[in-house]
């Protein structure tokens, strides 16, 4: 009983109390009642709070002694569970991200699901996506892997299209879902393949085996590994695959437009951490180059299209697709220098905390009745001067000009690219993401520089909306002045 | 309170000051700015009686705290007799820029917590000893200026602002390509990665050409170089400045002149050349060539302009290239002269822009056809305007002379053709000058409204009076400030050309 504890439920807890609040949520959806909302919220900010103490409780005691099976005495399945769930320090990381993620989430949703109040399903939905994030990043095992991306990619589709009346909702839905499934298929291709070829789907033995110098110019292993670079692009929105990302950032509604670009975006990393700096890492050679350049690319497209851009929303999913470049420049770096994983990491956490701070407040302006245009941001910065703060770091974070820790993650991101494979990735990436700088600044010019006459205040109608953004931009510039805060250093 | 937590307080007094600014009422804030600037004046006379002029070479009261280990990078600050009269600089024309404010109607708190921010990351950029650090500071600069003159300029200010921000951030991404190479080197060479500015120049670079018949150390050379060419500017880089100057507000436009150009030239003299010396050896002409171009086109653009804060603002691009000029001689003389002049073109554009302002806030115009007669209208104003356009002019006994006058003796040593040529800049830079006092101060009031014109108040007179003082101290007993970091000076061409191949005799 206390292996199964030792083993199973401990290690488990983070995934498990989210589990259990989504069920729970479930369970109190069959009661309509009106007194049972305030309920229903507690206990969907429970879920991950719960998860957030486990995630530091198993930081503190058994957690890393978890991932060495070899001592492990307990009921065969139970060995067997610890080979397809791996729980290490990275993973610990990206849990606590997840958790963080989806009570900001929680708290900045707090006044949009308000207005939705008979769709509380929602909470559910975005509990389940949270349990499939975490089942991602912590898969030692293809199969388990599938299933975690899965379990997150179906309720996303779900939320995006939640605005069922609206036309551009339901497209994005859509878009999102075919290509979600499409990039799926794809994976799963690429999994069958090595499933054919080594007869096992344990990430450690398939990095085994791959580093056999016969296998390494195995053309079904190439073509698995096509398959998975293309399947991986689709997730993160990596440049020749990034068609459906603006269309489903625009359309979905503005709080989960947030939630995607920050927690999804940040799963959908820890995949392609574990699939490139794990499985396919004996191929270094094969994919290295070629993914700096697809990163390269991603800067300049995503960068180049959020020049022309009008709508808040679409100039920053179009720059998402140039974040994800630097982010993927890291990838590339791994199999060089393990210690890029901490900057991916980096760049993640402060990247989500800018984007969910940046859609919180266009969630604000749209509750105020106002499109997502420029023009409606004029003048805002002194009309609220503390909100107009909040969205200046956001811009400059994402601009990557310090003290922000936009600057740093991109600063960590360039360093590996440039200890590992050199300047030329690193210049290119400085040069394209420079271009960035304009439409950056046109938000600037917006806030603070044109006639502030004759435009309205910001209502904030529900205080923990406020708190959301201030504490994303509080943390901004917290991780900047002491990085090493985020486990990084 | 030690020594090294002074530094750590120069940056961080003003940084703490912004927040509580923003917190204040409107009115408030202007007077709690002055009284947090002011303090930045107490803390820079400590600094200056604690400097040891004995070892201006070195660095001294070191704050170091470690920031991100593995990279090597820290918080360090330090001064040496290079940043040391910049950084007094700084700190001295920070509350004569926020009295220069004063009057300003829009969003005041807002407006003084810019100042502090943009003091912070001034004084910041001058003390760093850690290269991320210096560029932490140096793009955090950028922030609150660009702030300045977009929301409180006239009415171009969106335009300035903008051009003002892409020029100098396109060079801020070549100078830190340059920084990534060499963070590289510093793990190839030295065994582990540091940002300490002091073992970037120890980094040797291999002589393999890139491209272009460029080698890496041209590369990187020319990376820091663009970047501070702009911000000195230097002539064909130089265009941002007279739209920056002319929307700027006052005080942002003193600052501006005071303290941001010399970024520039402290950048060239602290990293472009001490890291890349073969490079700048071999580029040295043709910066020189360019440094006087930009005086005689300065000047002479100065003089064909019709608003008086454009014909300063060429007129800092003249001065500007003097320094430049200095440091090209790669002789003591020259950069003797090239800091002197730094400070006083600091002082005196400073004031010109103080007195420009004045005039500004009284009329709303900064058209010469405006003005004319003023002399008998205010003739306090008058006597300070040529005051300060004589030392501008670079008259004897007044500071400009001893800084242009070292940076010609330097010159002249160089290369004999450059100081014959760029003597003519002087001679047009009185022309305009006194074309600028003709024109505002004498011949008869063409203009009714002028007549009420009210003299100098005396929030102004405080604000103008310490740099009067200053124009004559410095220009009678130059000494007296020199001696305190001239010891870097005399051994700074020795020290880093050190690695190039000139021997060590023609360099003196």
């Amino acid at each position: 009983m206390n292996a199964i504890y030792e083993y199973f439920f401990l290690p488990l807890s983070p995934v498990l109390a989210l589990v259990f609040a989504g069920l729970l949520l479930i369970v109190l959806e069959c009661v309509s009642e009106e007194g049972l909302k305030p309920l229903k919220s507690t206990v969907a900010f429970l879920g991950p709070l719960i998860s957030l103490y486990y995630v530091f409780q198993l930081s503190f005691t058994s957690g890393l002694a978890f991932s060495d099976p070899s001592s492990l005495t307990g009921p065969v399945w139970l060995v067997e569970f610890t080979k397809i769930y791996k729980l290490d320090g990275m993973t610990l990381n990206f849990f606590w991200a997840i958790d963080v993620f989806l009570l900001l989430t929680l708290l900045f949703f707090h006044s949009f699901y308000e207005e939705w109040l008979e769709r509380n399903e929602l909470l559910i939905l975005i509990e389940f996506i949270s349990v499939g994030m975490m089942i991602l990043v912590s898969a030692n095992d293809l199969l388990m892997l599938f299933l975690g991306l899965e379990l997150m990619s179906l309720p996303t589709y779900v939320i995006v299209g939640f605005r069922r009346e609206n036309v551009k909702s339901c497209e994005a839905a859509l878009k999102y879902f075919l290509f979600g499934s499409f990039g799926t298929v794809l994976l799963l291709l690429s999994v069958a393949i090595l499933y054919g070829q080594f007869g096992t789907l344990k990430t450690g033995q398939l990095q085994f085996l791959l580093a056999q110098t016969s296998n390494l110019s195995n053309p079904a292993v190439l073509v698995s590994l096509g398959l998975m670079l293309a399947a991986v692009g689709f997730k993160i929105g990596m440049t020749p695959f990034q068609m459906w990302l603006p269309d489903a950032y625009e359309g979905a509604p503005t709080s989960i437009t947030g939630f995607m670009g920050s927690a999804v975006k940040l799963a959908s990393f820890g995949l392609a951490i574990r699939i490139f700096g794990g499985v396919f890492l004996p191929l270094a050679e094969k994919w290295m180059g070629l993914m700096s350049w697809f990163a390269v690319i991603s800067i300049f497209v995503g960068n180049l299209c959020a020049l022309r851009q009008k709508n808040l929303k679409r100039l920053f999913a179009y720059s998402s697709i140039a974040h994800a470049g630097f982010i993927i420049l890291g990838v590339a770096a791994l199999p060089k220098d393990a210690q890029s994983q901490q900057m991916i990491y980096y760049y993640l956490v402060t990247y989500g905390m800018m984007f969910l701070g940046v859609f919180a407040f266009l969630n604000l302006m749209e509750q105020n009745g106002k499109s997502l245009e420029f023009s409606n941001l004029s003048g805002l910065g002194f009309r609220n001067p503390v909100l107009g703060i909040a969205l200046a770091i956001f811009v400059f974070s994402a601009a990557g000009i310090p003290p922000t820790a936009g600057f740093f993650a991109k600063y960590f991101i360039l360093f590996e690219s440039v200890k590992t494979q050199g300047v030329l990735f690193a210049v290119l990436a400085v040069i394209s993401s420079a271009m960035g700088i304009y439409y950056y600044l046109k938000v600037i010019v917006h806030l603070y520089m044109q006639d502030a006459s004759g435009g309205s205040k910001l209502a904030v109608q529900s205080t923990s909306t406020y708190i959301a953004i201030l504490i994303c931009a509080a943390s901004l510039l917290f991780f900047s002045i002491f990085p090493g805060r985020l486990g990084v250093f | 309170m030690g020594m090294e937590h002074l530094l750590l307080w120069l940056v961080t007094l003003p940084l703490i000051g912004a927040l509580v600014c923003f917190a204040l009422t409107d009115e408030l804030s202007k007077y709690f700015a002055l009284v947090v600037t002011l303090l930045g004046w107490v803390l820079a006379f400590f600094v200056y009686q604690g400097f040891d002029s004995a070892h201006a070479t070195q660095l001294q009261m070191v704050f170091n705290y470690p920031w991100l280990n593995s990279m090597g990078v820290s918080f360090g600050l330090g001064i040496d007799g290079i940043s040391f009269p910049l950084v007094i600089l700084t700190k001295l024309m920070m509350p004569i820029a926020i009295l220069a404010s004063f009057n300003e109607k829009k969003f005041m708190r807002f407006f003084m917590s810019c100042y502090l921010v943009l003091d912070s990351a001034m004084t910041g950029t001058f003390l760093a000893t850690d290269m991320v650090l210096f560029y932490v500071f140096w793009e955090l600069m950028l922030i609150p200026m660009i702030l300045l003159i977009g929301v409180w300029g006239s009415e171009q200010r969106v335009f300035a602002s903008v051009k003002f921000f892409i020029y100098t951030f396109a060079g801020s991404m070549l100078m830190l390509a340059s920084i990534f190479y060499l963070f590289s080197q510093t793990h190839v060479q030295l065994g582990q990665y540091t940002g300490e500015i002091a073992a970037f120049t120890k980094l040797n670079f291999s002589p393999v050409e890139v491209f272009w018949g460029l080698n890496a150390e041209k590369l990187v050379f020319l990376g820091f170089f663009i970047a501070f060419a702009i911000k000195v500017p230097l002539f064909p880089l130089h265009t941002w400045l007279p739209d920056a100057h002319v929307q700027a507000p006052t005080g942002g436009s003193i600052l501006l002149a005071a303290v941001l150009l010399k970024m520039g030239t402290y950048g060239l003299l602290r990293f472009a050349i001490p890291i890349a010396p073969n490079a700048f050896v071999e580029f040295s002409t043709c910066v020189a060539y360019l440094a006087i171009i930009g005086i005689l086109y300065g000047a002479w653009v100065a003089y064909q302009q019709k608003d008086m804060k454009k014909l300063v603002a060429y007129s800092s691009v003249s001065h500007l290239g003097f320094c430049v000029l200095g440091i090209c001689s790669m002789n003591t003389k020259g950069l003797t002269g090239s800091m002197l002049q730094m400070v006083n073109h600091g002082i005196t554009t400073g004031a010109l822009f103080l007195l420009v302002g004045m005039l500004y806030e009284r009329r709303h115009t900064k058209k010469f056809e405006d003005y004319g007669g003023l002399a008998a209208i205010v003739p306090y104003f008058s006597i300070l305007f040529v005051f300060v356009a004589c030392s501008s002019m670079g008259v004897p006994g007044l500071n400009g002379f001893v800084g242009e006058f070292l940076v010609f003796m330097g010159a002249f040593e160089a290369n004999q053709t450059w100081a014959f040529v760029t003597v003519t800049g002087v001679v047009f830079g009185a022309l305009y000058t006194l074309t600028m006092v003709k024109k505002t101060l004498f011949g008869p009031v063409t203009n009714a409204e002028n007549r009420s014109l009210k003299d100098v108040t005396l929030k102004e007179w405080a604000a103008i009076l310490p740099l009067c003082i200053l124009i004559v101290y410095l220009g009678l007993a130059p000494n007296s400030f020199l001696s305190k970091f001239n010891q870097s000076l005399d051994t700074y061409w020795a020290e880093t050309l050190k690695k190039t191949a000139l021997d060590a005799g023609t360099v003196k």
